[in-house]
């Protein structure tokens, strides 16, 4: 029944619990910890990147934590980049508040039921020593258990509970999300930028604008993106929305009018309704 | 008697006062005066250059004063006209005061609010921030309104179902009166205060007057427009305060730093005593694009009992999601997006869905 995707889920549930809120308990903004970075991204001392998804800082715990979701195998290259990573990395790349000279940091990969076997596999190959955690329907458990700060430790130590409807509007949609549920942004960037008087609209500035961490996207990611969108697009133009959307020949760029909020939105309701019915696409694991 | 031109606000206070001492028989029927001071705080996110030299359902024209924050607005549409005193002071919240028939008046500030998107929109008392103003004085009346949007005919028990409330009770003691027929829980789902009648008493004298839940004021009897001027500007006071932590905290703000994202502020969520039924049809309804609630959206199921809204909020053309149950939505509204939709949907819904809701922070706070 679920219509996320688990990496687009994965994301909003760990950026979920560090926010308080009534419905469920935020263990890790409940014991201090902070989301500090959404995809932080900095340079190591080898001048390699290093761009894990989630970064959390906790001063009692004078820890750092770096979280990377991954729904497939480990991709061996990144993690030796983790595993090689200091805390002279840390400290000369200027990424955290916390002070680094007394604190610590931590790597933990996080994954799905379905991945998981990948993930403690590789680990187990390679010894690369990282936390593994792994997020089902309804709960968050430890596969690996190498948790450093104190805190952290008790957090994990007892599996923690996922209610149904976690928030899911801190992160929109990814790559491996379905056509219907990307179109829901889509269709409303549309709505929106139209709105703003724009001549002619580009799929970049689309995806721009329907999700606010596009710019943090892999390059792999947001070629899958923006092939989605590239294809609901033309789809418009062709399709029930030719007087609404029209494809420029020369720039390649949208013009768009919605004419009547009414009647776009039911369009648009329509159109999802049609993509709900297309096979599924391939994850982005299969390309 | 018409709306005479000013030069200053020393003028303007001079003809509204001369308005307030005109002997009228007191009509009780709330906003039909045509002879005294009437007033409605317009919210604001464009500039009065900007939203009068556009093209809108009404004609304006505007002229200047010798106060730089103090116009002559005149509204016209087919045969009817009305002349205001549009009152800038205050950027944010404007005050237009007119002379003018009653019903004209407020008609045309409604087709200058309500056309999207204007970039305009009134100040949505809730049910309790109205009952709070009327701890301002001593209460004189009230209205209630209330009509099940979401109800269809083909729902179960549609006859059984409240369907409509509307009722006006002048008099002392008008709390009681309220608080009683919230005892009844037949009709407790649809007490819900759409205007209030009130006695405000400054040094100065006294103001008696009616104030809408969409912040129309209509001065009935006094001898004072000091009171009445006093009273306009503490409600439009509290009612920015109101808004400004709506802004501050509970919108998502995504702050690009030099070495990745910063997540900021945090969302609300309004919370139903009575069951939605259907997510969908509620959805459909919600986001239909016509007034009151100005909602575009697209929506899905995306769990059991869980429906996404991806929406626009057509006043100011701007991003709203909500997340829906039977029991409870979340609201997320981007930075850049006005906290006035998030006082409307919980205004609105009080008034056509259940007026038992309430309103909360992600923080537990309680706001409403």
């Amino acid at each position: 029944m679920r219509k996320l995707s688990n990496s687009t889920r994965l994301m909003n549930v760990f950026i979920g619990l560090s926010l308080p809120n009534p419905h469920y308990e935020p263990v890790l903004y409940n014991q201090g910890y902070q989301l500090e970075s959404i995809e932080p991204h900095f340079v190591n001392t080898n001048g390699d990147l290093i761009n894990p998804d989630l970064q959390y800082k906790s001063h009692e715990d004078k820890n750092l934590v770096f979280i990377e979701c991954k729904l497939g195998a480990i991709e061996h290259e990144q993690a030796l980049k983790y595993k090689n990573l200091t805390k002279t990395d840390i400290i000369q790349s200027n990424i955290s508040s916390l002070d680094m000279s007394n604190s610590q940091f931590e790597i933990i990969y996080c994954c799905d039921e379905t991945s998981k076997d990948k993930l403690t596999k590789g680990d187990d190959l390679h010894s690369y020593g990282f936390s593994i955690l792994c997020c089902n329907d309804n709960n968050i458990s430890i596969e690996r258990n190498r948790i450093k700060g104190n805190k952290l430790k008790t957090i994990l130590s007892n599996q923690i509970n996922i209610p149904d409807k976690i928030p899911t509007s801190f992160y929109p949609f990814g790559p491996d999300d379905k056509k219907s549920h990307i179109a829901m942004s889509i269709f409303q960037s549309l709505l929106r930028l139209s709105g703003e008087g724009k001549e002619e609209i580009g799929v970049d500035d689309i995806l721009r604008d329907s999700h606010p961490l596009y710019d943090t996207i892999h390059t792999t990611g947001k070629n899958k993106l923006k092939e989605i969108v590239g294809k609901i697009l033309d789809d418009l133009d062709q399709n029930d929305f030719k007087d609404v959307i029209k494809r420029m020949r020369t720039t390649k760029r949208f013009r768009i009018n919605p004419r009547s909020y009414k009647k776009f939105r039911d369009l648009c309701l329509n159109k999802i309704e049609q993509y709900k019915m297309e096979a599924p696409q391939k994850s982005i694991f299969e390309y | 008697m018409g709306t005479p031109i000013i030069n200053n606000r020393a003028e303007l206070r001079t003809v509204l006062e001369n308005s307030l001492k005109i002997q009228e028989e007191e009509i009780e029927d709330e906003f039909q005066t045509d002879k005294k001071p009437k007033s409605f705080i317009i919210e604001s996110n464009i500039q009065q250059e900007v939203i009068f030299n556009k093209e809108t359902p009404v004609r304006s024209f505007v002229s200047n004063t010798e106060d730089s924050t103090l116009k002559i607005l005149k509204l016209s549409q087919e045969n009817e006209n009305a002349v205001y005193y549009l009152d800038l002071s205050d950027r944010r919240f404007w005050i237009l005061h007119t002379l003018g028939s009653s019903n004209i008046a407020g008609k045309l500030i409604s087709k200058l609010v309500t056309f999207n998107p204007s970039f305009l929109d009134y100040p949505w008392f809730s049910s309790k921030s109205l009952e709070e103003i009327g701890k301002l004085g001593k209460e004189t009346g009230f209205s209630l309104k209330f009509d099940n949007k979401f109800l269809k005919h083909t729902d179960n028990s549609y006859e059984e179902k409240l369907q409509k409330i509307s009722m006006r009770f002048w008099g002392g003691q008008s709390n009681k009166v309220i608080n009683n027929l919230r005892k009844d829980e037949n009709i407790t789902q649809g007490v819900s205060l759409s205007a209030l009648g009130l006695k405000y008493n400054t040094d100065t004298g006294f103001i008696k007057s009616n104030i809408s839940s969409i912040g129309k004021f209509v001065a009935m009897k006094g001898d004072s427009v000091d009171s009445y001027f006093n009273l306009i500007s503490k409600v439009k006071n509290n009612y920015k305060e109101f808004l400004t932590i709506l802004e501050d905290n509970y919108r998502m703000g995504y702050e690009k730093k030099e070495n990745g994202f910063k997540l900021s502020g945090g969302y609300t969520i309004i919370e139903f005593k009575k069951e939605i039924e259907d997510l969908i049809s509620f959805s459909e309804v919600l986001t239909s694009c016509s007034y009151p609630f100005r909602l575009w959206g697209v929506y899905d199921i995306i769990e059991k009992n869980y429906v996404k809204i991806n929406g626009i909020d057509l006043h100011t053309n701007n991003k709203v999601n909500i997340e829906l149950t039977p029991n409870w939505m979340r609201i997320f509204l981007p930075k850049e997006s006005c906290g006035n939709v998030i006082s409307r949907l919980f205004s609105n819904l009080q008034n056509y869905f259940d007026s038992q809701i309430t309103l909360r922070g992600n923080d537990d706070e309680k706001i409403i």
